[in-house]
């Protein structure tokens, strides 16, 4: 999506129709909107999405009250105002016009006018040039730019936190719209849709099937009903688990912020980081512990048997039984041949003596030995050689192993009595404060625990659900079909099922990929711009970790890290969305994945650093850059790295009614441009020119 | 980096007939990725019923 240009017509602060406000595209990409507070600039951000969506940012108050405020004074009682917003833009080698308007009829009576919203238009152009329109309007917008993104692609630069710093409702809109782009969803839904045809096929078999069949359907029918249930509370199970560690992680920052206790606070994220690495290790060894009796294991119940086997192959030597005298293919060769190595016919039709050397040769048989089992002897003679050396290596890793496990155990031990000690210090602190918060940490921290036994509980319920699925499925298969009918019912349910099974790897295998190649993508971009040794980690439901690879552990992120850290997200998935359209697939068509990024406010948290290089990065990883900045915003550092790509520059004028306005101007360039003038008139209202020759 | 995988495998490896539904279910939910379509389940169903007769 391109977006060309936007007009706006007695739009909140905008006084009348704007002149058509052309928006940079191409290798000057970047149009940077100037203005004072309240000018204006988070409404012409607002009004994009409003055109689009029908939605506002959360920031933008009074979104019933779009209509400007001098219209609705100057307008004649009875006559109609209009308040409207067209988009023209640009997807895929087609041109789009949306268009939203707002009707409402002046009173004589003080207030705001009764306002009629009519539905948004969509036109796109044909090959000749005529504008038609468009009906499934919400489905096209979705497909060019989708409903659950648009707050990514259009966003509040003051408001960015639900982006890296979601809150639990938060979590799933964004994993959600992750999805939407990677093209995960679509996935899912498949999976979803089949398994309910799944269940319409399965009533058929039983519909036609024997009364074994009908039984064991609907015991599966439950088992599903149960299974879907547990996959619920596993799914919820997650999302609360992190929900309460971000909780108690914030106690612990609030703790952190009284000096007397901040040293007691740090000591327990060292122990708490200290107790994850231990228990990381645990679990490693625990796994190299599975891997090694899986692999060796047998050497520990084999003692004593390599010797017998050494001495039974010592004896077959002995008795001169290996290696054998003559081999048994070889004798079977020369009778099938019909020929002796000394010349004489095998052949016992020929005559008596042919007759006699055939049986004389084909008695060797019973002494000729078996080449495969020759090698197989020598062959585990030499394995077992070296059993008694490796069995006590074996014993040997087993016992470090243990001895690991125990230590870490025992390590984890010391970690748990020192955090006892140090929450009894807090709790017993002469600040109430740092005295109440520590209960508080305590009982979220308990909360926390049941969370995590009962997720690991459900998890258990739905490995049993899992195996007992598998037996009625198997039971089924044995069964079979007993009619035509209910034959290619069971075809079609398997297939379903088979589908089913294939789509779910698929969509573990895309989401395995794109969320590593996400993460890789973030953590570049968060390398470029930000000066600080942490690396930016994506969780399961697509939110960011900070990690401090100095100090370790995560970390809390300030507002302007915040910041940074969207930048670097919003850059990944329009670089993820490049990637994934220019992979060749059997499935998904190629699209467009030109995506705009319209920033109200974006460099206000920022330091000098990080705005520079915010500035520069943002604007050649996004396809197009609207930028609404105020004067101080608008630093030596930011115009520098953007200057060369900005194509489009505008002032929003504000002017004010107060006699005592302060005349304000911003220098772009050689020339001064007005930000606050005095309002000819009582109203307070806003106009938006372009700076020439930007 | 990720390492470089398949993704498509698990369904290159299915039945011919498997891999027809799945091409066209995934077709139908991009389609209709956008929209409220309550007759989307019948729809898959009628698919299953047309590919295996």
């Amino acid at each position: 999506m391109r977006i060309d240009s936007i007009q706006l017509t007695n739009f909140r602060q905008f006084y009348g129709a704007t002149p058509k406000i052309e928006l940079a595209h191409g290798d000057k990409n970047v149009t940077v909107i100037h203005g004072m507070n309240g000018s204006g600039k988070t409404a012409l951000l607002n009004a994009f999405t409003w055109i689009l969506y029908g939605t506002f940012s959360k920031g933008f108050r009074n979104t019933d009250q779009l209509i400007n405020k001098r219209a609705i004074v100057e307008t004649p009682a009875g006559q109609k105002i209009e308040c409207s917003g067209e988009l023209n833009f640009e997807h895929a080698g087609r041109n789009y016009r949306a268009k939203k308007v707002l009707d409402a009829v002046a009173s004589d009576k003080i207030g705001y006018p009764i306002v009629r919203e009519k539905e948004t238009i969509l036109q796109s152009q044909d090959t000749d040039g005529q504008w038609k329109p468009v009906h499934d309007i919400e489905s096209t917008i979705g497909k060019i730019l989708p409903r659950d993104l648009h707050s990514y692609f259009f966003f509040d630069g003051e408001r960015v936190e639900k982006i890296v710093n979601p809150e639990k409702e938060e979590r799933a809109d964004l994993a959600r719209a992750v999805k939407t782009i990677l093209k995960l969803e679509p996935l899912e839904r498949t999976i979803k849709h089949l398994k309910m045809a799944r269940k319409h096929f399965e009533d058929e078999m039983s519909r036609y099937g024997n009364d074994l069949t009908k039984k064991l359907i609907a015991e599966k029918e439950i088992l599903d009903d149960n299974i879907e249930s547990s996959e619920k509370d596993i799914s919820n199970g997650v999302e609360n688990v992190a929900a309460q560690k971000d909780l108690v992680r914030k106690l612990h920052e609030r703790i952190a912020k009284f000096d007397s206790v901040k040293h007691l606070q740090d000591e327990r994220d060292r122990l708490l980081t200290t107790i994850d690495e231990k228990k990381s290790s645990i679990k490693e060894n625990s796994q190299q512990l599975k891997a090694l009796i899986s692999d060796r294991a047998y050497l520990l119940h084999s003692h004593g048997q390599e010797e017998y086997f050494q001495e039974l192959i010592k004896s077959l030597k002995e008795r001169g039984e290996i290696p054998a005298g003559i081999k048994s293919q070889f004798v079977e060769k020369l009778i099938k041949d019909q020929n002796c190595i000394c010349g004489r016919s095998l052949n016992p039709t020929n005559d008596n003596q042919c007759k006699a050397a055939h049986t004389a040769v084909s008695e060797w048989l019973n002494t000729a030995g078996l080449q495969q089992i020759e090698d197989r002897a020598i062959e585990l003679g030499a394995r077992t050689n070296n059993w008694n050396d490796r069995r006590s290596d074996l014993q040997d890793r087993l016992k470090e192993l243990t001895r690991i496990e125990k230590t870490e155990h025992a390590e984890i031990d010391k970690c748990n009595t020192a955090l006892k000690k140090i929450s009894k210090e807090l709790e017993d602190c002469p600040l109430e404060k740092v005295s109440s918060l520590e209960k508080k940490r305590k009982e979220e921290d308990h909360k926390y625990s049941q969370l995590l036994e009962r997720l690991g509980a459900d998890k258990r319920e739905r490995l049993k659900q899992a195996e007992h699925l598998k037996e009625l499925e198997k039971q089924l298969d044995k069964i079979g079909a007993q009619n035509a009918k209910q034959k290619i019912a069971h075809r079609r349910r398997d297939t379903a099922d088979e589908v089913i099974k294939a789509t779910s790897l698929v969509l573990k295998l895309m989401d395995k990929k794109w969320r590593g190649s996400l993460e890789n993508q973030i953590q570049q971009t968060f390398k470029s711009i930000s000066v600080k040794p942490y690396i930016p980690k994506l969780n399961k439901d697509y939110s960011i970790e900070l990690i401090d690879t100095v100090g370790g552990g995560d970390v809390a992120f300030s507002q302007g890290e915040s910041l940074v850290l969207s930048f670097s997200f919003i850059s990944a998935i329009i670089e993820e969305a490049r990637k994934f359209s220019a992979e060749k697939s059997e499935v998904y068509a190629p699209e467009d994945t030109e995506y705009p990024l319209i920033m109200d406010s974006p460099f206000g948290a920022l330091d000098d650093t990080n705005r520079s290089h915010v500035a520069s990065t943002i604007s050649i990883l996004a396809d197009q850059v609207i930028t609404m900045v105020s004067k101080t915003q608008w630093r030596e550092e930011v115009e520098d790295a953007m200057m060369p790509r900005i194509g489009k520059s505008y002032v929003l004028t504000y002017f004010s009614p107060r006699e005592d306005t302060l005349i304000s101007e911003i220098r772009l360039g050689k020339n001064t441009h007005p930000l606050i003038k005095r309002s000819t008139n009582e109203h307070e209202y806003t106009t938006i020119e372009e700076v020439p020759n930007a | 980096m990720p390492e470089k995988i398949d993704e498509f495998l698990p369904i290159k490896e299915a039945k011919p007939e498997a891999k027809e539904v799945f091409k066209k279910v995934v077709r139908l939910e991009m389609d209709n990725m956008h929209r409220e379509n309550p007759a989307l389940e019948d729809t898959v169903i009628n698919m299953i019923r047309d590919i295996i007769k």
